[in-house]
């Protein structure tokens, strides 16, 4: 079975600064891992690298048994929503469809299999009844669904989140997790950048503690130690007990 | 030196490079808040409505100057009301504005004789049969702006970097419009000189350029004045001694200091990088 | 007059659809640095006597793969970095035809058209170039419609921005060059700008705002002509009809704008958040 990703001592610069380094991780089909770290630690960037979009610079970097950019059709990437203008005129629907439009390719029409893993993938987000509703007219959470309601009618092998559950109300938390453990049940692994452990400790089996280099990658448990969670965060974590910690917000 | 001091004989010339070094200097300065602000579209769409402005003059009666103002400042109002309107972005706003008002100004010129002829004038400028009245109106123009600005400011400094935090501490949105005001009236000021498509070039180059040296507005409006007055001596100069186009050749020198500058910062950029790398890679 | 209709009316079409794809991108100052560096070719081709057609389609490439290029480096200011190209392509489209001693009225022409005479072999280089901006547009609606709203997104699924960022701008330049003969490249911005915003003050669906869009620019066109030519009969005022068009466009968007800004103030807050359907 070939692992959904493989990654070994991966090196990633910027204008000849070195941005994140020493990276090894390894996920298999299934399995979930919630990258930790502070803003500016390389989350992103991973993710970036992850995706194809940035080289890396030294070590590598296999997604799904080959290259990121061979990769990409089958990986699935959930962004934030607060670049996205409220304003523009596209229905709930069409934001869905829009994952389908790499296997629809290039100058074809959505075709009826396609409206219907739209349609599946919003009624497992809850909001099939929302579907002809302009995408600006729904709440924070909700629109953060949406996004991953694309991501799941992409049919994604991978599924890459930034900051799913930033700000986001309780039903679009529950659903959220309800979604991620059923994906995972299905075979999908999950790289989730978080600030948030609790919630690393609800959705995901591994922990990847970044800061600019990384600090520990392994069983969430084994990995979130006092030790490590200051080596990530410095002097902005406050040790509480074995294994949990207080860390400061930026 | 003797050779070029020889070519300032003339009192035209004279009175060409006096208003060519205040529109300079002003542009320099206001083209601070242009580059800042993100101003360059509006100032084109401003410098497309002294057309109509200016047709609008001639069959009222009115000085050109006049009639520029009161036009080019009617538009700037109603792209501020309709811009605060907030269904559209602005760029759209100031798009319709140019496109409506210059075709404004060609439609009410196209009953009028001599169609072509003043058109061309306002597009490339005449610096070279400036009045004694054009310099003073210029200065007093110019001083009108600036005073406007400096008064003003910290608050728009405040309001370019933290629009938020400026609005927090209670910035009133009316602060934007005396700024494009002032844009507006140094725009119709400096199209009888240089013409409208340079008027755009010497509001956003010199600015440019001081915008390598320093990050600081303040002195940025200072810098950005020296390196437009720079540009009105030297293209001035250049076009008396190569017969060449006025205005064209002080936009090309604004360039050529501008160029100048980007390859002596981006050189000395490239300097200190090398010095520095080492350790960073340690880190 | 038949064919001026004609050509006024494809034109509308086009910078309709085209229209919407700007302003959903809000490329209104990158269309009108276009206007500004076609003149060049079609200067330079008046100037060596070949085809204003060809001269402005070779401008129209050259300058939509420069524009694309220097909007995509993070390195300078884009906007006073387009302002600099703008003015210096144009003072040398300027140049160019200053050496010719017809100078005047031949930049008017260039600049504003010949809409009453052209003929039927423009109207004909008009559609085509239509059809092919068309084509491109509506094959490519999917991945347009992505890029403008989720970039981010759109990247992630590995679709190159450069290049879809440099379809449209080719698109945009051919709306450029189809219209170059008929309303000249000064008021072509119009036809792109301002029917497709006040279509988007009276819509918010995808396809209300194209249908919209192209029937106000069809609307403002032949009312804009009717007005001009009724008046050099009946007045015996010589408005330009490519202006006169521009005018009643630009008329047709303040009255919107204007009855919406009531609207909006008479019912109160209400009105703003549920005008979106």
């Amino acid at each position: 079975m070939t692992s959904a990703l493989h990654v070994h001592d991966l090196c990633v610069s910027y204008d000849r600064e070195v941005v994140l380094r020493d990276v090894h991780a390894l996920l298999q089909p299934g399995e979930s891992v919630a990258l930790i770290g502070p803003n500016g630690a390389g989350k992103s960037t991973f993710i970036k690298a992850i995706l194809g979009l940035v080289p890396a610079s030294s070590g590598y970097i296999e997604v799904l048994g080959t290259t990121p950019a061979n990769a990409r059709a089958h990986v699935a990437y959930v962004p934030q929503t607060d670049h996205l203008d409220p304003r523009f005129p596209v229905t709930v629907q069409q934001v869905v469809l829009m994952g389908r439009y790499r296997s629809i390719g290039w100058f074809r029409r959505p075709a009826k299999i396609d409206k219907a893993a739209a349609h599946a993938a919003l009624e497992q987000v809850g909001l099939v009844d929302r579907a002809t509703d302009t995408f600006g007219t729904l709440s924070g959470g909700q629109r953060q669904r949406v996004l991953i309601a694309r991501a799941i009618a992409q049919e994604a092998r991978l599924l890459l989140l930034d900051e799913p559950f930033n700000g986001v109300d309780s039903v679009t938390q529950d659903v959220l997790l309800d979604v991620l453990a059923r994906l995972r049940a299905e075979g999908t692994a999950v790289v989730m950048a978080t600030h948030d452990i609790s919630v690393a400790h609800l959705a995901c089996g591994y922990a990847c503690l970044l800061n600019r280099r990384q600090v520990a990658f392994g069983p969430l448990d084994d990995a979130l130690t006092a030790d490590a969670l200051k080596a990530t965060y410095g002097h902005h974590a406050v040790v509480l007990a074995e294994g949990t910690a207080l860390l400061t917000t930026h | 030196m003797r050779h070029i001091l020889d070519l300032y004989d003339s009192g035209v010339l004279r009175r060409a490079l006096l208003e060519a070094v205040l529109v300079g200097a002003l542009c320099g300065a206001v083209g601070a808040h242009v580059v800042l602000r993100r101003l360059p579209f509006f100032t084109i769409t401003v410098a497309h409505a002294t057309f109509p402005g200016i047709v609008l003059a001639t069959i009222v009666g009115l000085s050109e100057l006049v009639g520029g103002l009161l036009f080019v400042f009617g538009l700037i109002v109603a792209i501020y009301v309709v811009a605060g309107e907030r269904r559209l972005d602005t760029s759209t706003t100031v798009g319709v504005a140019l496109a409506g008002s210059f075709g404004l100004g060609v439609m009410l010129q196209s009953t009028q004789n001599g169609f072509s002829r003043d058109l061309t004038a306002i597009l490339v400028g005449s610096v070279l049969t400036v009045q004694r009245h054009d310099v003073v109106t210029t200065f007093i123009v110019g001083m009108v702006v600036l005073c406007a600005v400096i008064a003003i400011h910290k608050e728009l400094v405040y309001r370019a970097f933290d629009p938020q935090g400026a609005e927090a501490q209670g910035y009133r949105r009316v602060l934007d419009l005396v700024l494009l005001l002032a844009v507006g009236a140094t725009v119709v000021a400096t199209v009888p000189a240089v013409g409208t498509i340079l008027a755009v070039a010497l509001l956003s180059v010199p600015a440019m350029a001081a915008r390598l040296v320093t990050r600081r507005v303040g002195t940025a409006m200072v810098v950005g004045a020296a390196y437009g007055a720079a540009s009105s001596v030297l293209g001035l100069t250049a076009s008396a001694e190569w017969n060449s186009a006025a205005g064209a050749s002080i936009a090309l020198a604004s360039a050529a200091l501008f160029v100048g500058t980007f390859i002596i910062v981006s050189a000395r950029d490239q300097v200190s990088r090398h010095r520095v790398l080492p350790s960073v890679a340690h880190a | 007059m038949q064919r001026a209709i004609l050509i006024t009316l494809v034109l509308a079409l086009l910078a309709g659809v085209v229209g919407v794809l700007v302003q959903l991108r809000e490329l209104s100052f990158m269309s009108d640095a276009l206007t500004h560096t076609v003149f060049p070719g079609v200067a330079i081709a008046f100037a060596a006597g070949q085809s204003l057609f060809v001269g402005a389609l070779i401008a129209g490439a050259v300058s939509s793969v420069l524009l694309t290029v220097a909007t995509r480096s993070k390195r300078i200011d884009q906007d006073s970095f387009l302002a600099l190209l703008l003015a210096g392509l144009f003072s040398i489209g300027v140049v160019v035809i200053s050496r010719h001693h017809t100078y005047s009225a031949d930049l008017t022409t260039l600049l504003f058209g010949r809409l009453l005479a052209v003929d039927t072999l423009e109207v004909i280089e008009t559609a085509a170039v239509a059809l092919i901006a068309l084509g491109v547009v509506v094959a490519m609606r999917k991945e347009l419609l992505l890029r403008a709203f989720d970039e981010i997104g759109a990247e992630a699924m590995g679709y190159s921005l450069l290049c879809i960022d440099l379809a449209v701008n080719l698109v945009v330049a051919l709306v450029v060059v189809a219209a170059a003969r008929a309303v000249g490249t000064a008021l072509v911005v119009a036809f792109l700008i301002t029917p497709a915003a006040t279509a988007r003050l009276m819509c918010s669906t995808l396809t209300r705002l194209v249908a919209t869009s192209v029937a106000v620019g069809a609307v403002g066109a032949w009312l804009g002509l009717v007005i001009s030519y009724d008046t050099s009969i009946h007045q015996g005022w010589r408005l330009a009809p490519g202006a006169t068009i521009v005018v009643v466009l630009t008329a047709i968007f303040a009255i919107v704008a204007m009855y919406q800004a009531v609207r909006t103030r008479a019912v109160g807050h209400e009105t703003t958040s549920s005008s979106t359907t």
